[in-house]
């Protein structure tokens, strides 16, 4: 039952994406219902983003969409991580719609896109987090479980 | 660090992101229970409200519900499910999948009772109104839970307070039976502080109802040692002041604080009569000023000896320096050392150039021999180095400075030890003079106080005494030990090792060998 919850969700997605997405989005790869690829680029002419497109990894559990799925930036070899203050040089996201606190099932692949283009749009740091290469190098948690240390770490 | 909340907020709310719902269907406000659960979502009476909803073009689509949960619609499966809108905006969902996606809300750490949250439209946030069968015993549970959690921080606090509480407690009992005596200690805690006799009714009951009240309090608080009687009281306030007390005399606003003890021993019309030997409370609200006397007579009679003897073991000044900048310098390290630490940290919101630290950092470095007097250069200075390490290291903050400040540097961890240990040395001071003095002036022996009434005939008139001679006796031997650091300074030699070298030395100095 739960398997197939996610499932048909995520096809009536997919059938919604393949018909129209907005600027700047575009799917790379939906082969199954556990793994996507997209592709996201920042539409207004901030300086550090310009001209780059960004690969987005998404991740869905069989509980999609009662539990969020996991998002992440993915390195490619013209697919750099971008700079942001909440975003790790690994790709792991910092950002409260991902975090279990934060998703409701209201959210789907395009708005969480679309929430990661404005989050970039609105961005004027050219910076990592604090403690970045610390992270980077000691995380072996799974980004939705890091969220939660990250919030109760920094308020 | 926030990862935006309001940002979020502000996405979750725009337009563009709203599921295709159709504004204009009507909402099925039915309230009977579904077959397999007991949790019934309750719809909204007003069908088909637009409330803040944006116009959307009318399609043939706009007439199929569609769940914001599953995304699926009534083209789906349309005789299985109950359709529910349990908010005033557009959002309607399936019964089953509503009610999957509160469990998950609601769903409890392994091992705990779920218990009920406050359920809310993710784009409205508007608390759903959620149908659930009411247990007496299982609302009551509800609620003692939540005050248990509402309760876990002030018991914490109350933990910590009453463990430095009950520690300062049995030290200031331990402390007044090393001082006094056993015997004596015992006598003074029994005897009761206040008259305990009341002859009034209303005495009596308020009496009673202190008593019960204690009780209670030591029930409710089991981290505090319970009070017997109101009239020890006192003893319970001041015993635990004793530590904290010595401590505090250290600083330098103890003399101050403690000369305030005569005036308030005066105050008591019975204690206004002065007799030899004084009576203990006065001889000990004595000790400030006989300390402050001792402070300024050592001050003025070695004071210059003892600073000439510090120089005397320091190096040598170097070109275009002088002693007591040598000194001055010395003193801002040992300032580093302070226990507290209060470190001030501000971010600087504007932009500064990541070169625009060091050249700070080189001025405070040539600052530093003055900085000696001043904590708030002494501040800065010890914020230089880390600026100076953010610039040339991560260029992890290029917009922000950080600033510390060191402030109280005047109690170190020995300075504590000692204060607290100074009772027992009193004491075993005292000791020492009740065997090393005459019999007739301690009443030592058989006949005891044949000699009369003097102040070494008590415990503690001897620790007293006991306490003023080993702080003489400590500056005289530290001011020896100064006298003679600074009279060998300048006969000391390093000596050449003697024996087999190790390693690489060895070899190299085994060629020396063949070669010569």
């Amino acid at each position: 039952m739960a398997t197939s919850f996610a499932t048909k969700r995520l096809s009536k997605e997919l059938n919604k994406i393949n018909g129209q997405l907005p600027p700047g989005i575009s799917l790379v790869k939906a082969d199954d219902f556990q793994e996507w690829q997209l592709d996201i680029k920042v539409l207004d002419n901030n300086p550090i983003y310009l001209n780059q497109t960004y690969r987005l990894m998404f991740k869905f559990s069989s509980s999609y969409p009662i539990e969020p799925p996991e998002v992440t930036f993915l390195a490619c070899p013209d697919r750099p991580i971008p700079m942001h203050p909440h975003i790790y040089s690994n790709g792991i996201i910092c950002l409260d719609l991902l975090g279990m606190q934060g998703w409701s099932p209201v959210q789907n692949v395009e708005s969480i896109c679309m929430s990661l283009q404005s989050m970039l749009t609105g961005n004027t740091k050219n910076e990592r987090p604090e403690g970045d290469q610390q992270f980077v190098a000691n995380n072996r948690r799974r980004p939705r479980d890091i969220d939660f240390y990250y919030h109760d770490n920094t308020v | 660090m926030a990862s935006a909340p309001s940002q979020a907020s502000q996405r979750r709310s725009s337009p563009s992101e709203r599921p295709a719902s159709p504004h204009a269907s009507p909402s099925i406000a039915r309230t009977q229970s579904s077959p397999d659960s007991d949790v019934v979502v309750v719809g909204a009476s007003q069908p088909g409200s637009a409330a803040g909803s944006i116009p959307q073009p009318k399609t043939a689509a706009a007439e199929i519900r569609r769940c914001w949960v599953c995304m699926g619609d009534e083209t789906d499966d349309p005789e299985n499910n109950i359709w529910r809108s349990p908010c005033p905006c557009s959002l309607i969902a399936h019964e089953s999948c509503l009610l999957e996606w509160i469990a998950d809300k609601e769903s409890p750490p392994p091992g705990q009772i779920a218990h009920t949250h406050e359920i809310k439209c993710p784009q409205c946030q508007t608390p759903l109104k959620i149908l659930r069968p009411r247990d007496p015993l299982v609302t009551l549970t509800d609620g003692v839970q939540r005050i248990a959690r509402s309760l876990i921080l002030p018991t914490a606090l109350c933990g910590v307070v009453g463990c430095f509480y009950s520690g300062f407690l049995s030290y200031g009992a331990n402390t007044l039976a090393l001082v006094f005596g056993t015997d004596a200690a015992n006598a003074l805690l029994a005897q009761p502080t206040f008259n305990s006799i009341h002859t009034s009714h209303i005495a009596r009951w308020l009496q009673v109802a202190g008593d019960h009240g204690l009780r209670a309090f030591g029930q409710l608080f089991p981290f505090f040692p319970r009070v017997r009687s109101p009239a020890n009281i006192p003893y319970y306030l001041g015993l635990p002041l004793i530590g904290p007390s010595l401590v505090l005399w250290r600083t330098s606003f103890g003399d101050i604080g403690f000369s305030m003890l005569i005036p308030i021993y005066f105050f008591d019309s019975e204690n206004r009569v002065i007799n030899w030997p004084p009576a203990p409370g006065l001889a000990f609200a004595t000790l400030p000023y006989l300390r402050t006397a001792y402070t300024e007579f050592y001050k003025y009679t070695f004071g210059d000896l003892e600073k000439k003897w510090d120089r005397a073991v320091m190096r040598t000044p170097r070109e275009g320096e002088t002693a007591e900048q040598i000194a001055a310098a010395q003193a801002a390290d040992e300032e580093e050392h302070a226990i507290f630490e209060l470190e001030i940290v501000r971010e600087v919101e504007h932009e500064h150039d990541p070169e625009e630290p060091i050249p700070r950092a080189q001025n405070q470095a040539q600052a530093e021999p003055q900085a000696g007097e001043n904590i708030a250069a002494n501040g800065a200075d010890g914020a230089a180095p880390g600026n100076g390490n953010n610039a040339q290291g991560q260029n992890n903050w290029p917009n922000g400075l950080e600033f510390r400040q060191d402030v109280s540097a005047t109690l170190s961890a020995d300075t504590i030890m000692g204060a607290l240990f100074f009772p027992a040395v009193a004491a075993a001071m005292g000791e020492v003079l009740k065997i090393s003095l005459p019999a007739r002036w301690v009443g030592r022996g058989v006949g005891v106080r044949v000699g009369g009434r003097g102040l070494l005939m008590e415990k503690w008139g001897r620790s007293l005494v006991g306490g003023c001679i080993f702080v003489v006796l400590k500056d005289v031997v530290t001011l020896y030990c100064k006298w003679r650091k600074a009279r060998d300074f300048g006969k000391r030699k390093v000596l050449d090792f003697v024996g087999k070298k190790k390693g690489g030395m060895l070899d190299r100095d085994r060629g020396h060998n063949t070669g010569f």
